[in-house]
């Protein structure tokens, strides 16, 4: 095939010869035909890659220790991946992730220390913060023709100012015990913050696979048009997925509060696009329409294996970003050649 | 074809050209002359081989056996570039304009020679594309202004045009004007005509059978891979023309149809009397609609037939739910003013296939299934039961006859027949109060075709309400009771049991 992209999907829905390939399936072939549809593929060899170098390299990365240390590394950017995966799945885009966290954090410490409000209601302030923000996402691209990447960079920017009016510039400490329990409490070494990210994972997978309105999603993502003629509505989704996302980002903020035990007007600050990143590595497109929260899980564990990698071999931080370019480059081309591979057979 | 044509040495010539796709045989000792400016029709249903044969001729694949020549010069193995440097030119369906940027410079955009100074010359470059345009005799004054505001028939023609403007000695034209209104359709049929007097050989692909008789001067057609006819025009009748591409007797599968369709004819009618109207309309007037007034009842296939613009797809959004419930008269469904319901019962309720497959049908990166129960709610459910909703694909898919390996298939992997069909019962699905079909075989070939006719047929005589909207008189007079016929936002005739003959006269007088 030396078609572009663009003409083979042409191609694929125009009125062409209607080849259907023979099933053709051999033991051995499936096998292989599978392990390439697998929209797993290049995260999963990523993941494999960087373990094995951290196995052969010294003896501190199969402990318990590091493993409650990638966790920690990952947690918060896990949760802001689940909301803009669900988001980049419905053809949109959520730039505010970070930033949301960081002001949902910040303001349910402040209504606590500040206003001498009971831990409950800074809780809910916290995770209300993040769903309003969302929300403000939500129905801003709902119903204005502003680009979701515009929109979102408008309330991130919005969001970044808020947090240092209220705090005025300062970290907001000491805050109550319960405040803290979700990122502090632990089961044995592992954060109950663990075994919620699992639950929220599962959660959404089946959301967006077993639900009608996962399947929406996928449909408005995959053609937004078409999906408006078949009677799915574009502006409740929107809303909807946007304000879950804060939802979110918020227990996100709570949570980061109560890994350092503060709520820091640097929160959040350098998640920007990490949480697409992940997602991307994953497998979710940019464009809409294809990939999973499994998949953006992956791309999480890519992203911790990396930073866990650099601390454990003493390698700079100033390293960091350059490693992650790298991998998502080499991740996000992997995943391409390998759809172009399924459309070949198809074709 | 005539003895000083063929004297000529052929401008395009097969010699047992064959291709084979693993056990599939494309085209089959396929055999052809053509001389240099002649219009050649292509025609055949799909799978016939034609877009192998297209393929083939732009160096997009390789023939398995045989010679294709070019100018004489063997081209088996050279690639699309330098089939591109030999002249050939092909104009694909979907076509291939930047939108935002005037004419003249999409058509020097694809002129090589403007690399030879750096500079753009604007100037030269909107004459030359004015001169083209005269050439296929339509307004130059199309040259300066921005492809998004052109019309679909003056886009088609400017696909023509950048064929001339690259002086391509041959053009190959994919279906030009099966978007097109009748009146665009003539316009652009009058510009390849002139494409052919300019010297172009043109190859003409399309399924309007009659576009083809009139506008070529020899029409080929494919049948299994095989040229199973290739008279020059003159001898060509339009039955027999479409009895080669089938390969067997249509006309008597019409009439079959038809008398099947007219037999429960009066009691429909007969109930229709009794029988509350499904759909009411009273003087309806919306942006681009004036005044419109139709009853319709239960049972019973409306066919609503205009030319492109004259507000029929409009009309088809609006008693759909498609579009904002804001306009003037009234509207009731089923006894119900539509403006007393939401815009999403309203969606529910009515059963829409839309016009345009590719761009507000097929959700491209779903599955078959995911395509049939795309905004199908059942009911309130907030998950989905997959065992059910695998058994309703399955019943889709074997009802509608798509031919598919299963629902999971993904739906680009259908040809456009079968993506139709999937479309046509995701529209029937969900006991909707009627269905509205916007050009239900738009693109498709006469076998598919013929499928869906039999369909809305037999979903018809099980009672559901249907109005066709098509701009094919030959597709309202095959299917419709009952046809009214839009003129520029107006209902302007009403024709009970109507021949192509009657359509086609009301919609262009």
């Amino acid at each position: 095939m030396k078609l572009p992209s663009a003409e083979s999907r042409r191609a694929s829905t125009a009125d062409g010869p209607a080849v259907l390939a023979p099933p053709g399936r051999k033991p051995g072939r499936l096998a292989l035909s599978s392990v390439i549809r697998s929209p797993y593929l290049s995260s999963g060899t990523a993941i494999l890659i960087l373990s094995l170098l951290l196995i052969f390299s010294g003896p501190d990365f199969l402990t318990a220790a590091n493993g409650i240390a990638i966790i920690y590394e990952v947690s918060l950017v896990a949760l802001l991946a689940i909301g803009e995966t669900m988001i980049l799945i419905s053809a949109g885009v959520d730039l505010s992730a970070g930033s949301l966290l960081g002001l949902s954090g910040t303001v349910g410490a402040w209504v606590i220390v500040s206003h001498h409000m009971p831990s409950a209601v800074g809780i809910i302030v916290c995770l209300g913060v993040g769903a309003l923000g969302g929300l403000v996402n939500g129905v801003c691209c709902a119903f204005t023709s502003i680009s979701p990447f515009i929109v979102t960079l408008a309330v991130s920017s919005v969001a970044v100012g808020l947090t240092l009016v209220i705090s005025q510039g300062n970290t907001i400490s000491p805050l109550p015990n319960a405040y803290d329990w979700l990122g502090a409490a632990t089961w044995g070494e592992v954060p109950y913050l663990f075994f919620l990210i699992i639950a929220l994972f599962i959660a959404a997978e089946f959301m967006l696979r077993r639900s009608v309105i996962g399947r929406e999603l996928y449909a408005l993502g995959g053609n937004p048009r078409a999906a408006a003629m078949a009677g799915i509505s574009k502006r409740r989704l929107q809303i909807g997925v946007y304000t879950t996302a804060g939802l979110l980002y918020g227990i996100a903020g709570l949570a980061q509060v109560g890994i350092l035990g503060a709520a820091t007007t640097g929160a959040g600050s350098d998640d920007l696009l990490t949480p697409i990143a992940a997602a991307v590595i994953g497998g979710v497109s940019l464009f809409g329409g294809e990939g999973s929260v499994v998949g953006a899980g992956l791309g999480i564990i890519v992203i911790g294996l990396i930073n866990d990698g650099l601390g454990l071999r003493n390698i700079s931080t100033f390293y960091t970003s350059i490693v992650y370019g790298v991998v998502i480059f080499l991740a996000v081309l992997g995943d391409s050649a390998r759809r172009s591979a399924v459309r070949r057979r198809q074709a | 074809m005539t003895a000083s044509v063929s004297s000529a040495s052929p401008a395009i010539s097969l010699a047992g050209v064959g291709k084979r796709y693993g056990n599939t045989h494309a085209l089959r000792d396929v055999s052809l002359d053509i001389a240099p400016g002649t219009i050649v029709g292509l025609v055949g249903e799909n799978g016939a081989g034609k877009s192998t044969l297209v393929k083939l001729l732009s160096g997009g694949e390789q023939p398995t056996i045989g010679r294709v020549e070019i100018d004489g010069r063997l081209v088996n193995d050279i690639g699309p570039k330098a089939i591109y440097e030999l002249g050939v030119r092909v104009v694909y369906q979907e076509g291939s304009f930047i939108d935002q940027i005037p004419l003249y410079e999409n058509l020097v955009l694809y002129e090589r020679t403007a690399g030879r100074s750096f500079l753009f010359d604007r100037k030269a470059a909107v004459r030359r594309t004015e001169d083209v345009l005269r050439t296929l005799n339509v307004r130059a004054s199309m040259a300066t202004e921005i492809v998004a505001n052109l019309s679909p028939s003056e886009r088609q023609i400017a696909e023509v045009g950048r064929c001339l403007i690259n002086a391509g000695a041959i053009t190959i034209l994919d279906e030009p004007t099966s978007s097109l209104s009748k009146q665009g359709a003539h316009q652009v049929m009058e510009a390849v005509s002139r494409l052919g007097q300019a010297g172009t050989t043109v190859i003409y692909v399309s399924h309007i059978l009659e576009e083809v008789l009139e506008v070529c001067q020899r029409v080929i057609v494919l049948r299994d891979g095989q040229v199973a006819g290739d008279r020059p025009v003159a001898d060509w009748e339009l039955r027999e023309l479409v009895n080669a591409i089938v390969g067997r007797n249509l006309e008597t599968q019409l009439e079959r149809a038809r008398e099947r369709a007219a037999d429960p004819g009066p009691d429909a009618s007969q109930n229709g009397r009794q029988a509350d109207t499904v759909l009411a309309l009273r003087d309806v007037s919306y942006h681009g609609l004036h005044g419109v007034s139709l009853a319709v009842r239960p049972g019973e296939i409306v066919g609503v037939a205009g030319i492109g613009g004259s507000g029929k797809s409009l009309l088809g959004r609006l008693i759909s739910g498609r579009e904002p419930l804001r306009y003037d008269g009234s509207i009731e469904v089923m006894g119900t003013e539509a403006r007393a319901m939401s815009r999403k019962r309203m969606m529910r309720r009515v059963g829409y296939l839309p016009s345009d497959r590719a761009r507000e049908g097929l959700n491209p990166l779903g599955t078959v299934g995911h395509n049939l129960v795309m905004g199908k709610r059942d009911g309130s459910a907030v998950f989905i039961r997959k065992a059910q909703e695998d058994a309703l694909a399955q019943s889709c898919i074997d009802t509608y006859r798509v031919r598919c390996r299963g629902a999971k298939d993904p739906i680009g992997q259908l040809s456009g027949g079968n993506q139709q069909k999937v479309l046509l019962a995701r529209a029937y699905l969900g006991d909707p109060h009627f269905v509205v079909l916007d050009e239900p075989t738009r693109g498709i070939d006469i076998g598919a075709r013929n499928e869906i006719y039999e369909q809305i047929r037999r979903r018809a005589a099980e009672g559901t309400t249907t109005i066709v909207i098509s701009n094919e008189p030959e597709e309202i007079a095959a299917l419709a009771d009952r046809a009214v016929v839009m003129q520029r936002g107006e209902i302007v005739t009403e024709l009970p049991r109507p021949t192509r003959e009657e359509v086609y006269e009301a919609t262009v007088s």
